[in-house]
């Protein structure tokens, strides 16, 4: 553990030697987020209603914000670069004789650049946090609070598997970015980050039901916000878990078997 | 002129080789780009389906505002978008630049235009079809000056980015790492993709004049559709011209003041 949290540290310094880098890819997002809310308000403002689609203004605010934090949590840009490169470049061999296990240490980074992205994020949005606080509502309960802060972490672990699955195959292919940017576009509609995924007609919320996507931004906002019961919350958490455990069943697996095609081209 | 647009050419045809070289993942990519666009025209549909007008819009008109932002979209994305993003200030950080000032053509020009990405002109074709869904599905009688005038105001629109993106690709002289700067364009322009009437006050005095958006889609969509407003267009005019001089003076600046790295 002790050596992963140097990794960790070591990363933290290099991403802070490039912190404006970072800072506007996180305000870039931010701002993306902002040109929704004033979407949502001005749809608001011309129905003259109180709700649309089961959300009142307030809580469609506060979905959207929280959204937008997790946003820079869960869906940094150029997820699975890193990974890539190190395996096509043969850097991975270096890796391998070191006493660590890989795939630990480029969980290490990938936290580190999240736990990052999230401070930033986290500091843009509680600006406009307070200058919408007539519209930011607390969370349903602390039990929920402490709930959403858990689906939170486990959609990001989720998350990070899932771009290891589509960076891994490195081992076969020359370039991954073509598949992890199509995951990324998908991702971008079927979390829900950008629109309630309740506000897609009913076949459409069959398929995103269907795909892990949604465990990243809308169950836990929908815990959040109090919108689910309890039986949900518990049927939510399992199919969650059964996500994590299959795709880092299916990544080491695909990890074992890449190791033995691995020729440390490059290096 | 005519050796620029052969270059180009040359430009697209070696990067369609070297893209090509990645086949699974060139066709991959292809299909995560258009599915991007179709994203864009479903989460106005889902909008849609929740309320009849956005900001006093109706679908068929959104369709208009969001295929022209495709359009805008995939122009930079396939052109200079890129380029000055991300690949000059990896030749900067390199200390290739020495090499491409060597060329006996335009800085800028070479800068800007020396990676044409075929995947976004790939992709491309179906912004090509969904004007075609537009005109069979949703367009009403448009006049010939108001189409005229909408190729005007996209030209002025993409002038406008190519002007903006400079300046911030500029930046990448003094800094080195500028790549976050071109992920905040990104973002920046995304907001064009909304009709900027969905700002009020200061909000929207910001996106109309200070930093116009709105030139990105909304006003060249709305006069497309016969609303036009000659006095902001004479602003939008002065205010293109203006940012394109400020633009050259910046990249001449940082052009004056670039000393070599790495090599």
């Amino acid at each position: 553990m002790k050596k992963y949290l140097a990794v960790a540290k070591a990363t933290w310094q290099e991403y802070l030697t490039y912190r404006t880098n970072l800072f506007l890819e996180v305000i870039g997002g931010f701002v993306a987020q902002l040109v929704i809310i004033a979407v949502w308000f001005s749809i608001f403002r011309d129905l003259k209603t109180e709700i649309v689609a089961g959300y009142s203004l307030p809580e469609m605010i506060t979905y959207l914000l929280g959204a937008g934090i997790i946003n820079s949590f869960i869906l940094i840009a150029s997820q699975g670069d890193e990974i890539n490169d190190d395996i096509n470049r043969g850097k991975l061999s270096g890796f391998l004789v070191k006493p660590l296990s890989v795939p630990f240490y480029w969980l290490s980074r990938d936290l580190c650049r999240r736990a990052l992205t999230f401070i930033l994020g986290m500091g843009e949005y509680l600006v406009i946090i307070l200058i919408l606080s007539n519209y930011f509502i607390p969370p349903f309960s602390l039990a929920n609070f402490f709930m959403f802060c858990l689906a939170v972490l486990l959609g990001g672990i989720l998350h990070f598997f899932l771009f290891y699955i589509f960076s891994i195959i490195a081992f076969w292919m020359d370039q991954t970015w073509g598949p992890r940017f199509v995951i990324r576009v998908i991702m971008s509609i079927a979390t829900g980050s950008l629109i309630p995924l309740s506000l897609f007609p009913a076949n459409w919320q069959l398929v995103f039901n269907l795909l892990p996507f949604k465990f990243m931004a809308y169950f836990p906002l929908q815990i959040y916000l109090g919108k689910v019961s309890v039986s949900e919350i518990i049927l939510g958490f399992s199919a969650l878990l059964v996500w994590i455990s299959a795709l880092i069943g299916i990544s080491v697996w695909i990890w074992e078997k890449g190791l033995k095609k691995y020729s440390a081209y490059g290096n | 002129m005519k050796k620029y647009l052969k270059i180009i050419w040359i430009f697209s045809k070696v990067n369609l080789q070297n893209q090509m070289a990645y086949r699974p993942s060139f066709f991959l990519a292809v299909l995560g780009k258009a599915t991007r666009m179709l994203i864009l025209i479903l989460l106005f549909r889902v909008i849609y389906f929740n309320t009849p007008l956005l900001a006093g819009w109706e679908y068929k008109d959104v369709f208009l505002l969001a295929i022209t932002y495709l359009t805008v979209e995939s122009t930079i994305l396939t052109t200079f978008h890129r380029n000055l993003s991300y690949y000059l200030p990896d030749l900067l950080k390199k200390g290739d630049f020495d090499f491409l000032l060597t060329k006996p053509l335009n800085p800028l020009f070479y800068s800007s235009f020396r990676i044409i990405d075929l995947m976004d002109l790939t992709s491309s074709s179906l912004v090509i079809f969904l004007w075609y869904y537009y005109f069979t599905h949703y367009a009403s009688a448009f006049s010939f000056l108001s189409f005229i005038l909408y190729l005007i105001l996209l030209g002025f629109g993409l002038i406008f980015l190519f002007s903006l993106l400079v300046i911030f690709a500029s930046s990448a002289f003094w800094t080195i790492n500028a790549t976050g700067l071109g992920r905040f364009f990104e973002d920046i322009i995304r907001t064009g993709r909304f009709p900027t009437d969905v700002f009020k006050g200061a909000f929207s005095f910001l996106f109309l004049y200070v930093f116009p958006i709105a030139t990105i889609a909304t006003v060249p969509s709305k006069a497309f559709l016969g609303t036009t407003n000659w006095p902001y267009y004479v602003y939008l005019v002065v205010f293109t011209f203006i940012l394109t001089l400020i633009s050259k003076k910046v990249w001449n600046y940082a052009l004056k003041h670039y000393s070599s790295a790495s090599s």
